[in-house]
């Protein structure tokens, strides 16, 4: 049995910051801190994956909310992007040869825009410039000529002919199907049942010159398609001859602007072949232009759809002199968002697209440079996390909508060719991410090699005390809120150690803190005070767990109305006050929990009611069986165990989980067979392992006020007070009115090591430890308990017998 | 200087004849110009040549897409064809002339062109008879005038410049056998012209292209 004394005293409860530590009078006094403190694993991490090279080299940020993940990335990239040269512009150009699949081009900084530009000027200028050309005299006389000449020659064949058939007496009709051939008479045509009348031989001299004149005029229309076809061919030798003149003149001037870059050189190759090719479309654009209630201005030509084709389309550009390497933050990671996506516009009731349609992703954005996501995100937009994998894998920027991936896409689209990618990805999530990530999918290890992790809180030091305050000093300048007094910075400090529960460290998730501290400074604005002094931090505090304190409130008011049947006074056999802690969102309170057990002759099994109807987690189970390993070794380890036990939490109907109520279960067992009373005033957290050591276990602080509010509400006694592990005397950092309550003697936190210092503060009993003799002290609690097992062993062996000698008698 | 009333304006017409659809195409877009440059009233009017009538039964050789097929005409195959050319003219005129606001109609008749024409039109009217070549040929709107500065060459050059054409003016005894080899966009004949029915005849089967008859003065 440990003799350390168990009450803890009231400077053990709580870690209070002395202001006169920290060696300011205001924060105003300090130098402002904006990088990160107790960070600096995570920072190296940031910074390795920021400056390799290699490509597999990504980063994971894990940390808990609130930790300035997030920020902390963005400035560290930020950083090393300043020190990497700007990226190329990317374009969009059509491609002339296959015009579904879009070229992309590398052009140097700045050149993208300077493009679109000068290739909108050229169309607007050969809009002007082609028309004009073919309305020159030079044109019209060489057009007229080809006219002449083929028109000459049909039109001349057609007029013989149709004089050889006026001659035979036969009228060549125009109708709407083709030519009717009909014999005539002075000028008159003749009526089939005229010439039915005339003499055989004249109707046979009719029918041979209608029907030489049908043979005549069906070679006729039979040549026509030929001589159209070379008449076509003709027209377009003559508009492809001019439109060079035309666009080589216009060309030459884009070509000496952009001379040098060999990406453009095949280009302008294929825009030459194309606008040659197509001259007529600007002859059709100048005679339109001018029609309709809103004509096309001459400068906007470029605009319209048929002359997309030629547009540039620019996904990324940088200033000609911009320095450092993008960063982009996407905070809506959708498919699209990331690899750029294909847009379409209603045409004539379709969906029609072209090279300008194609929309740049955050992947192209941040191409040269890095790219920071939130996992989360990514992995619940529905093909996201695919695409950025791809695009990692291959190092290229594939655009591929999620229409298409599901084969959905029925309206014909473009495949632009993929840019080459070269950027760093920085993947902010949380440690549950990070290891279903690496456990499910083998690809994430090899694509994020590097992990940086941020800490949930710091060694609470000299040191790091000061950095803290030098870190409020920035917020205070950042969003211009009134100096700190070292009080209220202590005051902060307090509160880190809470959030962290562990009064040696301070939280690391300073965005709590930061809220903290801006309603504080809307109090004491309120008040008319220059500075944020203590009152004000802790004013803050306690309203912000006042409005989050609802449920807890509930709770405890259903212990005051005896809903929830916890006693804080007298003592009751095989039954004590056991603690709970929940979470719901920012919200972490405690409350006492009645724990019974009860026990009779058995075959050596401690039942979990809990577990039986599958309201027990793992934990709590594994809880309940160290206790059967403790009663078995502890007590009469030479002799069959022979009760039956059932341990249960009173009016519990959500799911019990977690051991930190295992000493307290052992010690309503251990009552309820050494039928000693167990005093109510007491409530018991810890865990226990077969040896009946106790462990330390979670939310300590927020048990202990539960219980403190839950006997304030009945009454404090002074002899009421919660048993913790030892080894969480450390963690405790309990609010003030707890601390002043023990201070008065109006309350008692004991710290224990062995389950026998809680059975002895329970029972006012000592535990008993075993003698020489073998046997435990007579009179102490483990004396009753093995007295009362070995009562269950002998009266199980009775029965044994008083069994078998009824079967015997059966038998006979 | 003379002052035109609004009722002189308002009842101004351009009158576009042809025998069949496929003449008519290649002269709507100048009767459509000509009722802008007027502003007047745009009538297509699909003639149906008598004579057709007196021909039941003979060879009819197909243009078109069954170019050089040679059927028997029938009344009702004229009559179904008309019908389809008719659809198609109307259409084809309220397409052109909604995009400009112009007043327009529709409707057929029967009659040998040009007398139909020369027949039906009014003081102030313009008549254009539709007529084509067998290629598509584009060549300069042609005005048969004595002198550069008659109505008729003025038209021809107020049309050529809407039209983005050229205008040519030739001496307006010009012999219909010199037109043959030109390509001809539109000719205009003028007042002189339309009054010897035999010529005009023999310049429109020459000239095979829209004939714009110019209203008198």
């Amino acid at each position: 049995m440990a003799s350390e004394p168990t009450a803890l005293s009231p400077d053990e409860l709580r870690r209070r910051c002395d202001p006169a530590a920290l060696d300011f009078a205001t924060t105003d006094d300090l130098e402002p801190l904006d990088s990160l403190i107790g960070q600096e694993r995570a920072i190296e991490a940031i910074r390795l994956s920021a400056g390799m090279r290699h490509r597999r080299f990504n980063l994971f940020v894990l940390g808990p909310e609130g930790s300035g993940r997030h920020a902390a990335v963005a400035r560290l990239l930020a950083e090393a992007a300043g020190e990497r040269p700007a990226p190329d512009d990317w374009v969009y150009v059509h491609d002339f040869d296959a015009p579904d699949r879009p070229r992309a081009l590398r052009l140097p900084r700045g050149a993208g825009p300077k493009l679109r530009r000068a290739m909108a000027e050229l169309i607007d200028d050969l809009a002007q410039g082609i028309p004009a050309l073919f309305e020159s005299e030079e044109y019209q006389s060489r057009r007229a000529a080809i006219e002449e000449e083929f028109g000459g020659r049909n039109e001349k064949a057609f007029s013989e002919l149709a004089q050889r058939a006026r001659e035979r007496g036969v009228a060549i009709l125009r109708t709407p199907m083709g030519f009717a051939l009909a014999p005539v008479k002075d000028g008159e045509v003749q009526k089939p049942e005229v010439i039915e009348k005339l003499p055989e031989a004249e109707r046979k001299a009719i029918r041979e010159n209608v029907a030489k004149t049908q043979e005549e005029l069906s070679g006729f229309l039979e040549s026509l398609p030929r001589i159209e076809k070379e008449h076509r061919a003709a027209i377009a030798a003559l508009n492809a001859e001019m439109a060079e003149q035309v666009v080589d003149l216009n060309l030459a001037d884009l070509r000496a602007e952009f001379a040098g870059i060999k990406a453009l050189e095949a280009h302008f190759d294929a825009l030459r072949k194309d606008l040659i090719a197509n001259a007529e479309l600007f002859l059709k654009a100048g005679s339109q232009r001018g029609e309709g209630a809103f004509p096309i201005a001459p400068a906007h030509i470029h605009d319209t759809p048929r002359f997309h084709r030629y547009a540039v389309n620019v996904m990324v550009s940088h200033a000609e002199d911009a320095i450092g390497a993008p960063v982009v933050v996407e905070s809506l990671p959708t498919l699209s968002n990331l690899t750029g996506r294909v847009e379409y516009m209603q045409q004539m009731g379709t969906l029609v697209t072209d090279v300008t349609l194609i929309r740049p992703g955050a992947l192209h954005k941040a191409n040269g440079g890095y790219l920071v996501l939130d996992a989360r995100r990514v992995l619940t937009e529905p093909f996201a996390w695919d695409a950025l994998k791809r695009c990692l894998e291959t190092a290229e920027i594939r655009m591929i909508g999620a229409g298409e991936r599901l084969g959905l896409s029925a309206t014909g689209t473009l495949e632009p060719e993929p840019v080459p990618l070269d950027l760093r990805v920085a993947l902010v999530g949380d440690r549950f991410l990070h290891l279903l990530l690496e456990k499910h999918d083998p690809e994430f290890a090899q694509l994020f090699t590097v992990t940086a992790e941020f800490g949930p809180d710091m060694d609470r030091r000299a040191e790091s005390m000061a950095l803290f305050a030098r870190q409020v000093a920035a917020v205070v300048r950042r969003e211009c809120l009134r100096p700190v007094t070292a009080d209220g910075v202590a005051a902060l400090i307090e509160i880190a150690s809470r959030e962290a529960d562990d009064r040696e460290k301070l939280s690391l998730v300073l965005s709590r803190l930061w809220d903290v501290l801006r309603e504080a400074d809307h109090h004491a604005r309120e008040d008319g005070a220059e500075t944020v002094d203590r009152a004000h931090i802790e004013g803050a505090e306690a309203a912000r767990l006042r409005r989050i304190d609802r449920v807890a409130e509930r709770m405890q008011e259903m212990i005051a109305r005896g809903t929830v049947m916890i006693d804080t006074r007298g003592s009751v056999v095989g039954q004590v006050n056991g603690l709970t802690v929940a979470s719901l969102g920012a919200a972490r309170f405690g409350w006492p929990a009645r724990i019974t057990a009860r026990v009779r002759l058995g075959a050596g099994q401690v039942v979990d009611i809990e577990r039986e109807v599958k309201l027990g987690g793992p934990i709590h189970s594994k809880g309940v069986l160290i206790l059967s390993g403790y009663l078995s070794t502890h007590y009469l380890p030479e002799t069959p165990l022979s009760l039956w036990a059932s341990l249960v939490f009173e009016q519990s109907y959500g799911g019990v989980e977690g051991d930190s109520a295992s000493v307290a279960e052992l010690c309503a067992l251990l009552s309820a067979l050494a039928g000693v009373p167990l005093s109510q005033s007491l409530a018991v957290t810890g865990s226990v392992n077969q040896l009946g050591a106790v462990q330390p276990v979670g939310g300590v602080n927020e048990k202990i006020e539960g219980f403190f509010d839950a006997c304030s509400a009945q009454g404090l006694t002074g002899r009421q007070g919660v048993l913790i592990p030892r080894r969480n005397a450390d963690s405790l950092m309990l609010h003030a009115d707890v601390v002043e309550a023990v201070a008065d003697g109006r309350f008692q936190i004991h710290a224990i090591d062995h389950v026998d210092q809680a059975l002895e503060l329970l029972t006012g009993l000592p535990a008993g430890r075993r003698g020489l003799n073998g046997e435990f002290a007579t009179g102490s609690v483990n004396a009753n308990v093995e007295a009362r097992l070995i009562d269950f062993a002998e009266a199980r062996r009775d029965f044994g017998r008083m069994v078998a000698q009824a079967e015997r008698r059966d038998d006979d | 200087m003379t002052t035109e009333t609004r009722s002189e304006a308002a009842s101004r017409r351009v009158l576009l004849f042809a025998g069949c659809y496929a003449d008519a195409g290649p002269a709507i877009g100048l009767a459509v110009t000509l009722a802008q440059q007027m502003q007047a009233a745009l009538e297509g009017v699909l003639a149906l040549d008598p004579r057709m009538e007196a021909a039941e039964g003979a060879a009819l050789v197909m243009a078109g897409r069954a170019r050089g097929t040679t059927l028997a005409l029938s009344r009702e195959r004229l009559s179904l064809a008309y019908a389809a050319d008719a659809r198609a003219f109307r259409s084809r005129l309220d397409a052109a002339a909604a995009r400009l606001s112009i007043r327009w109609s529709f409707r057929t008749d029967t009659g040998a062109l040009p007398d139909l024409a020369l027949g039906l039109r009014r003081p102030g009217d313009a008549v254009i008879l539709g007529h084509r070549r067998f290629l598509p040929l584009r060549g300069p709107v042609i005005a048969l005038e004595e002198g550069e500065d008659g109505p008729a060459a003025r038209l021809a050059r107020d049309l050529a410049r809407a039209l983005k054409l050229r205008a040519r003016v030739l001496p307006a005894g010009t012999p219909a056998a010199a037109l043959e080899p030109l390509a001809i966009s539109a000719l205009i004949l003028p007042q002189s012209v339309q009054d010897d029915p035999a010529r005009l005849v023999a310049l429109i089967d020459a000239a095979r292209c829209p004939v714009l008859l110019s209203p008198a003065g």
